[in-house]
């Protein structure tokens, strides 16, 4: 016969107590952390995936800072290129009024002047700098005495300073982009710079002998050549912002994505936890009144 | 013709007996909570009957019984039982071991979580990525060099705070030494004394019970194996050799390690014998000290390792915001060391972090170094012995690897528990004292003493009228 002794009924309780005890606790865990894994062993599985998402989540909102930053440099560049634009139409506006040979030789001096001067405002919006950092001097972005350098336009000779340094961000696992124009790229055509024709122009009204009305016009054709060129330049910055945006989208939805996959894998389902948690108490009492109920008597309650 | 003074006789051995029962009633009640102590019972046993011859025919009617006497008192105890419970307790000593270690790497590998390692690693590269995009702001420099502190502190302090599992384990080890030495010194006096009780003939069950109780204790630090000799002692070996052998003794030694002056090695007392541990808690502490521990220092070895050699091989290439243009790289170190006890940022660094090398012209605006690095968090690489994988995929390769031994190690221990526990149940319904039981024993004694005074004092009556009104008639 299997005898059942006081002791082994007290142990059995206790165990089984302790047992009740131990999953209440797992689920208090739970509760005042509000997460479903709380250590590797909780669901090893899990744990590396929302490991792995955390990692992707990080990756991601990386990159789209990075796309944020090349699309505010981009932004910066455009409206640089803009000004360009309207400089080099009043510039065409200005020659084409002084190459009229009715102007007399002080305006055209005049309109010569103004025409150096917005070579040198376009000098001025090449060697602008946004956040600090020159944005057409290719990797020469800031004053350095090592070289020496000063500006990506030497604003007495026009010459370009700067180098060929195309800077290139991850926008997506082993995706780089280009984000920056360099100065020889955008104001260097043949041999010259924009503001070198420009100074020219201004210099060949301004002709001392009299009206070059070939050479005006020659000068003329090449602004239109440089709004071309700006203008081509300005398209291509449009067109890698637009991709840039688009990029930052797709990635935006993949982050949000990934959030809800951390989120179902790492986040508590309060209601089933409450709900759970609700049953182990009242397992619980259970346990309790009946531990109750079993450690009190003996045989001796009953004997007189 | 029956023998009146024999009666008397008879009842006083019932007396006897009943009491004696009765205190062995009291001495099972009074230890019904002692740890080992197994149920003890008063063998009442017919005395021997005399023949008693009458006129008709010699023999009959038949013997006469002359009472009770105790003959033992006997130990409830299932030497089978006992064996099954050692054997199973030993592997309970190793996963508890185990199972309590895996607890505490899961403190020093907190995952997952917003502050865990994981985390600091994509903090680094992100840090390397800014940095490429703003290779000539200070700020960020500063940033990525503290970044690159936490993360190698980081490092060290799992590498530290692993080195201090593996010497608190070490300190465990050389209590268990001391408990199974004291223990076995138990067991040795303790067969002294049986054999000298049990050489009368008597059984000394309470010595055997504490002898018991402590075999169990040593079932759980060690792999034992023991059988009683014919005097009643025991014999006790671990992996085959012998720990106590009746009152011979040989110990246990915790002496420190050749290869690591914190260690301890275990070896039989002034040998170089070091004892065959199979299982039971000192086996699984060594296991852990010595296998499981150096595992995750060996993977976070290798991780610091490849981390160090990896970001240097390209930081090397790369320029500082002060190096001269016109030489070739200066050939910088990002990080020192070649462990994950001694990774450190370069000291220059810290210094200035101005020397960080992002550049691969040279020029202030160049980050393509930096994006080198910042890249290398999703390259492939051979670490340790993983192959083709990344820094990250790495770690939480090491995680998982935790999350699944320690499953493993809570579920074995919590089984194993169970087991022994079902197992013991089984020993405490045999061995083990029932208040209800003795109660009604005592009852039963109770009466069959009050019996047995009443029995005396009817003999008693008939004596007295035997004696003092017999042999009056006529008076």
């Amino acid at each position: 016969m299997f005898r059942i002794t006081n002791k082994m009924m007290a142990d059995k309780v206790m165990y089984d107590l302790n047992a009740n005890i131990r999953k209440l606790d797992v689920l208090y865990e739970k509760l005042s952390t509000g997460k479903e894994l709380n250590r590797p062993s909780d669901n090893p599985i899990d744990v590396t995936r929302s490991l792995q998402y955390r990692t992707t989540i990080s990756n991601t909102d990386q990159y789209m800072k990075n796309m944020d930053t090349a699309i505010s440099w981009m932004n910066f560049t455009d409206s640089a290129l803009n000004d360009i634009d309207k400089i080099l139409i009043r510039v065409k506006e200005l020659a084409v009024r002084g190459a009229t040979e009715s102007n007399s030789e002080q305006s055209r001096y005049a309109i010569g002047e103004e025409i150096k001067a917005l070579a040198d405002e376009a000098l001025n919006v090449a060697n602008s700098s946004y956040a600090g950092r020159f944005i057409f001097g290719g990797y020469k972005t800031v004053k350095d005495p090592r070289e020496p350098y000063e500006t990506p336009f030497d604003p007495q000779t026009y010459n370009y300073e700067g180098d060929n340094g195309k800077m290139e961000i991850e926008i997506d696992k082993s995706v780089k982009i280009v984000y920056n124009f360099t100065g020889r790229e955008v104001f260097v055509r043949g041999d010259k710079t924009l503001f070198q024709d420009l100074k020219e122009l201004g210099d060949a009204m301004q002709g001392t002998s009299h009206l070059n009305t070939e050479q005006i016009e020659e000068k003329i054709e090449e602004v239109d050549d440089w709004i071309d060129h700006i203008l081509k330049y300005r398209a291509m910055v449009g067109a890698r912002v637009n991709r840039l945006e688009r990029a930052k989208e797709r990635m935006r939805d993949l982050n949000i994505n990934n959030q809800k996959l951390l989120s179902e894998r790492e986040d508590l389902d309060l209601p089933k936890t409450v709900s759970n948690l609700k049953t182990q108490e009242s397992v619980y009492q259970a346990a309790l009144s009946a531990a109750a109920r079993v450690l009190q008597p003996t045989l001796l309650d009953f004997l007189r | 013709m029956a023998n009146i003074l024999g009666a008397l006789e008879v009842a006083k051995r019932a007396l006897q007996a009943q009491q004696l029962a009765q205190e062995v009633t009291g001495h099972n009640i009074a230890n019904a909570n002692t740890e080992g102590y197994s149920k003890q019972e008063a063998v009442m046993v017919t005395t021997r009957p005399y023949a008693n011859p009458t006129f008709q025919s010699r023999t009959t009617p038949g013997q006469v019984g002359t009472g009770v006497k105790i003959s033992t008192i006997r130990r409830f105890r299932d030497d089978f039982l006992d064996l099954e419970i050692r054997k199973e307790k030993s592997d309970l000593g190793a996963w508890n071991a185990k199972h309590k270690l895996y607890g505490e790497l899961e403190v020093v590998f907190a995952e997952p979580q917003d502050t865990g390692f994981n985390e600091v690693l994509n903090e680094f590269w992100n840090s390397w990525q800014e940095l490429s995009v703003n290779p000539e702001n200070f700020a960020i420099r500063s940033q990525l060099k503290e970044q690159a502190i936490t993360l190698t502190t980081a490092i060290n302090q799992i590498n530290q705070n692993l080195r201090d599992i593996r010497l608190d384990i070490n300190e465990e080890i050389k209590v268990k030494v001391d408990e199974i030495n004291s223990i076995a010194e138990q067991i040795k006096d303790l067969n002294d004394q049986i054999a000298k009780v049990e050489l009368s003939g008597d059984k000394a069950n309470d010595y055997r019970d504490k002898r018991d109780l402590l075999l169990d204790k040593l079932s759980e630090i060690v792999n034992i194996d023991y059988n009683e000799m014919d005097n009643g002692m025991v014999y006790v070996r671990v992996g085959g050799r012998t720990l106590v052998s009746g009152m011979f003794l040989h110990k246990l030694e915790a002496r420190h390690s050749n290869y690591d002056a914190q260690m301890v090695e275990v070896y039989w007392e002034n040998t170089h014998d070091k004892p065959l541990l199979t299982t039971g808690e000192l086996k699984g502490l060594l296991e852990s000290r010595d296998d499981i521990v150096p595992h995750y220092q060996r993977m976070l070895d290798d991780f610091s390792k490849t981390l160090i050699d990896e970001v240097n091989k390209i930081h090397r290439q790369g320029y500082g915001m002060a190096d001269s243009i016109l030489s070739p790289p200066p050939g910088r170190d990002f990080f020192e060391g070649d462990s994950a006890s001694n990774i450190k940022v370069n000291d220059d660094i810290i210094f200035d972090p101005n020397l960080i090398a992002a550049s691969k012209s040279g020029r202030a605006g160049d980050g393509r170094i930096a994006l080198e690095i910042a890249q290398l968090q999703n390259t492939l690489f051979d670490i340790g012995t993983k192959r083709n994988i990344t820094f990250s995929q790495y770690y939480q390769g090491m995680v998982a690897d935790l999350g699944v031994e320690a499953q493993r190690g809570k579920r074995m221990a919590e089984n194993q528990d169970m087991l022994v526990k079902k197992l013991e149940n089984y020993r405490e319904s045999f061995s083990g004292v029932s208040l209800d039981e003795e109660t009604s024993n005592m009852l039963r004694y109770q009466h069959a003493y009050n019996a047995a005074a009443r029995f005396m004092t009817t003999i008693d009556e008939m004596l007295a009228k035997l004696i003092e009104d017999t042999g009056r008639v006529g008076r």
